[in-house]
C-alpha cells in the first residue's frame, strides 16, 4: 500500500493493517518457484517425446515437428481442462502449466466452461476467446510489425 | 570427421554422385549450430570435390541413415531403393514449415 492512501485510514483502520501484516503467511515464492520449474519441466519433456515420435514414425523434420507437436498438446491440455485434471496441475505446478503452449488450452476451454450457463452463442461463443483471444491478435500483429520492419530494412536500408 | 569435438555422432551414405552425412552435435554446441554445418560441408567438400555434399544436423537425417547404413551392411539394397530413399531424405530436407 503506498503512502498517500496510509494518510487517509483512519488510527482503527492502521492498526488493523498492523495486525494483518503480522498475521498473514509469507508466500513461498522460492518453493512455487521450484514447483513451476518442475512442472513446465514435465509438459516440455511431453512435448519433445510427442515429438520425437512425429520425427520418427511420420515423414517430418527437426524444422517441421514443431506444428503437429503444438497441436497436439493443446488438444492434450483441452481434454484435461475438460476433464476436471488440468485445474490440479495448475493448482501445483503455477506458471509452469500455463507458460507452455499447453495454458493457451487450457484459456480457451475453461472459458468456455465457465459461460456455459449463458448459452451457446453469447456465452460460449462470445467468451471462448476472452484470454486467449487476445494473445492470438497480440501475435498476429506483432509478427505484422516486425514483417514490416523487416521489408523496410531490406528494401531501403540494404541489408 | 568425428575428431572435432563439438560432435558425437556421425552416419554417412554415399552414392558415385552424392554424399550424405548427418551429424550429431551436443547440447551447448548447438548454439554454433549453423557454423559447425558449414565448416563439415567446406572440409566434406575439400576432401571429395567429386560429390554434391549433403550435410544435416536434423534427427530424421540421423534415423533415415541409420537405418539405410543397417539396411547396406545385410547388403539386402540395390542402387534403385538406395536412390530412391536417398532422393526422399533430400527432398525432406529441403521441406521447410
Amino acid at each position: 500500500m503506498s503512502n498517500n492512501q496510509k494518510k487517509q485510514l483512519t488510527p482503527v483502520q492502521q492498526e488493523y493493517q498492523k495486525l494483518q501484516k503480522n498475521r498473514e503467511i509469507d508466500r513461498p515464492v522460492f518453493k512455487n518457484c521450484i514447483k513451476a520449474f518442475i512442472t513446465g519441466g514435465l509438459i516440455c519433456l511431453i512435448g519433445q517425446v510427442i515429438q520425437d515420435f512425429f520425427i520418427y514414425y511420420f515423414d517430418f523434420t527437426d524444422q517441421t515437428a514443431g506444428n503437429p507437436t503444438v497441436g497436439t498438446l493443446i488438444f492434450i491440455a483441452m481434454l484435461l481442462t475438460g476433464f476436471g485434471v488440468y485445474d490440479r496441475i495448475a493448482q501445483f505446478g503455477g506458471a509452469g502449466s500455463a507458460v507452455p503452449v499447453t495454458g493457451f488450452g487450457n484459456a480457451v476451454i475453461s472459458a468456455a466452461i465457465e459461460h456455459r450457463t449463458e448459452g451457446f452463442v453469447l456465452g460460449v461463443g462470445g467468451n471462448m476467446f476472452k484470454l486467449a483471444g487476445s494473445v492470438i491478435l497480440f501475435g498476429v500483429f506483432s509478427a505484422f510489425v516486425i514483417a514490416l520492419v523487416k521489408t523496410i530494412l531490406i528494401r531501403w536500408g540494404g541489408l | 570427421m568425428i575428431a572435432k569435438e563439438e560432435i558425437s555422432d556421425v552416419k554417412a551414405v554415399n552414392t558415385e554422385k552424392e554424399l550424405f552425412a548427418a551429424i550429431k552435435v551436443d547440447n551447448f554446441d548447438r548454439f554454433r549450430l549453423k557454423k559447425i554445418e558449414k565448416s563439415i560441408k567446406s572440409d566434406l567438400e575439400k576432401m571429395y570435390p567429386n560429390h554434391e555434399i549433403i550435410v544435416s544436423s536434423d534427427k530424421k537425417m540421423m534415423w533415415e541413415l541409420e537405418q539405410l547404413e543397417q539396411k547396406l551392411q545385410k547388403g539386402n539394397t540395390d542402387k534403385k531403393s538406395l536412390k530412391k530413399d536417398l532422393n526422399k531424405i533430400k527432398n525432406l530436407m529441403k521441406e521447410k514449415t
